[in-house]
């Protein structure tokens, strides 16, 4: 397209030989160009040497800075236009003979890129190369048509593979920008470019040993506010629901080699339908590298079991009759949601808020379900009334309304964690000082089975301890 | 016998104009390219983008199996730049050439560069014969086409796929009269009728200098006969 000295171009001259004098101290130039190679600096939309080139500026181009990203600056020309440029080639000041417009007025915006060239005269002519291009002047052609050129874009969209863990989805390159890996190579994270979602992928050892159905109940134990669809296949499961006033959707995959694959997607609830569609779809992308999925890591069996006791599950998790919850423990006294179930109860029964704490029943072995369970440990530890225990949290029981929080966020960190947590009042236990909301794993009769769940533990309660004491009891 | 009110009556010519208009697809002129384009009115979905400095229209057939009646094109777009900083307009066709080849499709087997002048018109272009990774679906073979347009108030760069190979002549329905794009103007009987219409079957336009046309025809039938050995 034909650049003309129009109007845009002479402006800023003719308002330079009025007002240079009121020439921003601050301003900076183009300059430091490679005598021997470009003669102008690419003006870009964004902060990459791959983004779409805005225009070119020449030496001498007079700029502001407006702000920084690392090596790049986000400049405005003296005549409106507004990019990305290297910092390598913005210098402070105005360039040598700024004063006279001679100096740098033809460069006030771009170079003369090309002259309007007239076509061949004859049709049919085969045109020759004009002249060659810079290095870097199609940085921006792969960014462009990846978005927006593939044949594909929406259907097959872009692959993310992880190299470490072989986690794969499929998501719409147009629309989303992928984010650095994390530094130990599990996933990534990728935000929509409107800035209405994020997709995080990861994958890791499932150390402890959790079957599908106990990390589908972890994943629901871990503070939905509300669930709204859960699903259980085989080695995967997914899960919706309103987290932290989010929509969530949450799919995992438990593979033949006992790692976990999580693609977990939060969203605005403002967003529409189609695009709630779309990103179930990259939910139900998840999958793992062929050949890494196996039935090893649960038994068929196993998993109609767990797809039973997530069934009865689902229908009585909003009831407000213990008596349901009952009815579960019952049935399934160990199961993913006995800790659940338990608090339910507990709750239920004490007529809820504000009654402040949950209360526990003291006999450990019926409240308390084993937590060396989740250890992998080869013989299950007794639990006790006294002996040591693993303190993951403790807290101020005054003001009381902060009771049912603390309460809250501790168990579903700790159902997160597939850890069985024990929560009363200090002062129901010998060796803890007054005042204070516990919860506690334990009792365990050896001091080196504490440090073995301590260290789990630690996992999600980075502040647990140890401590020795004796449950009183009412 | 009652008469009907005058605004009424406007209203049925109008929906009887709207009815009788064709394909009811909406033309979108490219600026002052001297482009059109003509989305098809069924059977194609069409996005579309623009930011500060380009337009992209993308469109795609909702169904690629069976092929879209139009010569087997799956997937058209068109980016209109309103800028054209780029002098070398081959080289940005093998740039844009590469990242098709190497990127957009899988297992290209032929790679067929083109270029002329045709009036307002200055093309460089580059077909492929490849294939589509559908992921789950495997590799689907399809044949594509780059073109780099410059013309005298715009810089178009155009892709279209098809699930035909070039034998079959894939890309007749991209442009002309009936096309999903066509050219206007000085140049316009080159653009539609080439490479198109080398291509088709159906007899040419008229066109304002006939031997100018046939000359060039020749030539890009000369310059679509891939070279041995030519690929990827």
């Amino acid at each position: 397209m034909k650049r003309s000295l129009g109007l845009k171009r002479v402006a800023p001259i003719v308002l330079f030989a009025f007002f240079g004098a009121a020439m921003p101290a601050s301003a900076d130039y183009v300059g430091n160009l490679n005598p021997s190679g470009d003669s102008y600096l690419t003006l870009r939309q964004y902060s990459s040497s791959k983004s779409r080139e805005i225009s070119r500026m020449g030496a001498g181009t007079i700029v502001e800075v407006l702000d920084a990203d690392g090596d790049w600056l986000y400049i405005e020309t003296q005549d409106g236009r507004i990019g990305w440029a290297h910092s390598n080639y913005i210098l402070p000041g105005l360039p040598d003979g700024a004063a006279s417009p001679g100096g740098y007025a033809d460069e006030a915006g771009d170079v003369p890129i090309e002259p309007d060239r007239q076509p061949a005269a004859g049709m049919g002519e085969l045109v020759a190369p004009v002249s060659p291009a810079a290095p870097d002047e199609f940085d921006w052609l792969e960014g462009h048509m990846m978005q927006f050129h593939s044949p594909v874009r929406d259907a097959t969209l872009a692959i993310y593979q992880n190299a470490r863990f072989g986690t794969v989805i499929s998501y719409p390159a147009s629309l989303w920008t992928a984010l650095p890996e994390s530094e130990n190579g599990d996933g990534r994270r990728f935000e929509s470019l409107d800035g209405t979602a994020e997709i995080t992928v990861y994958a890791g050892h499932n150390a402890l040993e959790r079957t599908v159905p106990e990390l589908l109940g972890d994943t629901l134990g871990s503070g939905f506010e509300s669930i709204t669809a859960t699903k259980m296949q085989g080695n995967r499961f997914e899960v919706s629901g309103v987290r932290d006033g989010r929509t969530i959707i949450h799919a995992e995959i438990l593979d033949a080699a006992n790692v976990q694959h999580v693609v977990e997607i939060s969203m605005d609830p403002s967003v529409d339908a189609t695009t709630q569609q779309s990103l179930a779809d990259i939910a139900a992308s998840l999958r793992v590298e062929a050949g890494a999925i196996g039935t090893q890591g649960v038994s068929a069996p196993e998993a109609d079991k767990g797809a039973m006791e997530l069934a009865f599950w689902n229908t009585i998790s909003t009831s407000m009759d213990p008596a349901e919850f009952e009815a579960y423990l019952a049935q399934w006294p160990n199961g993913t949601f006995a800790a659940l179930a338990r608090n339910k109860i507990n709750r239920l029964r004490s007529g809820g808020a504000p009654s402040p704490v949950p209360t526990p029943q003291p006999q450990a072995d019926q409240t308390r379900a084993n937590p060396t369970a989740t250890l992998g440990a080869t013989e299950p530890q007794t639990l006790m009334d006294s002996g040591w225990w693993v303190v993951v949290g403790s807290f101020p029981t005054e003001p009381w309304e902060r009771q049912t929080s603390d309460y809250e966020r501790t168990q579903a960190t700790a159902a997160r964690c597939g850890l069985a947590v024990f929560n009363d009042l200090s002062a129901k236990f010998s060796g803890f000082r007054s005042g204070y909301n516990v919860f506690v794993i334990g009792a365990f009769e050896s001091k080196s089975v504490a440090d073995s769940m301590l260290k789990q533990a630690r996992k999600c309660f980075p502040d647990a301890y140890v401590k020795n004491a004796k449950y009183l009891g009412e | 016998m009652p008469r009907s009110n005058p605004g009424v009556r406007g209203l049925l010519l109008l929906l009887l104009l709207f009815h009788f208009s064709g394909s009811g697809a909406v033309a979108l002129d490219l600026g002052k390219s001297g482009i059109g384009l003509n989305p098809p009115a069924q059977g194609w979905k069409l996005e579309e983008h623009d930011d500060a400095a380009l337009k992209v229209w993308h469109l795609r057939a909702e169904t690629w199996d069976p092929a879209p009646k139009e010569s087997g094109l799956i997937a058209v777009t068109v980016t209109f730049l309103d800028g054209d900083p780029w002098p070398d307009i081959g080289a940005m066709r093998d740039r844009a050439a590469d990242i098709v080849a190497g990127q957009l499709m899988t297992a290209v087997v032929a790679r067929t560069p083109f270029e002329l002048v045709a009036g307002r018109f200055e093309i460089a272009g580059a077909d492929f014969e490849g294939g589509l990774d559908l992921v789950s679906e495997g590799n689907k073979p399809v044949s594509a086409r780059l073109l780099l347009i410059r013309t005298r108030s715009g810089f178009l760069m155009i892709t279209a796929f098809s699930v035909l190979p070039l034998s079959e002549k894939p890309f007749t329905a991209l442009f002309g009269e009936t096309g999903i794009l066509t050219a206007y103007g000085p140049g316009a009987e080159g653009l539609n009728a080439t490479p198109v219409r080398a291509e088709a079957t159906e007899p040419a336009p008229r066109a304002a200098d006939p031997a100018a046309i046939e000359d060039l025809l020749r030539q890009m039938q000369q310059q679509f006969q891939p070279p041995a050995g030519t690929g990827n």
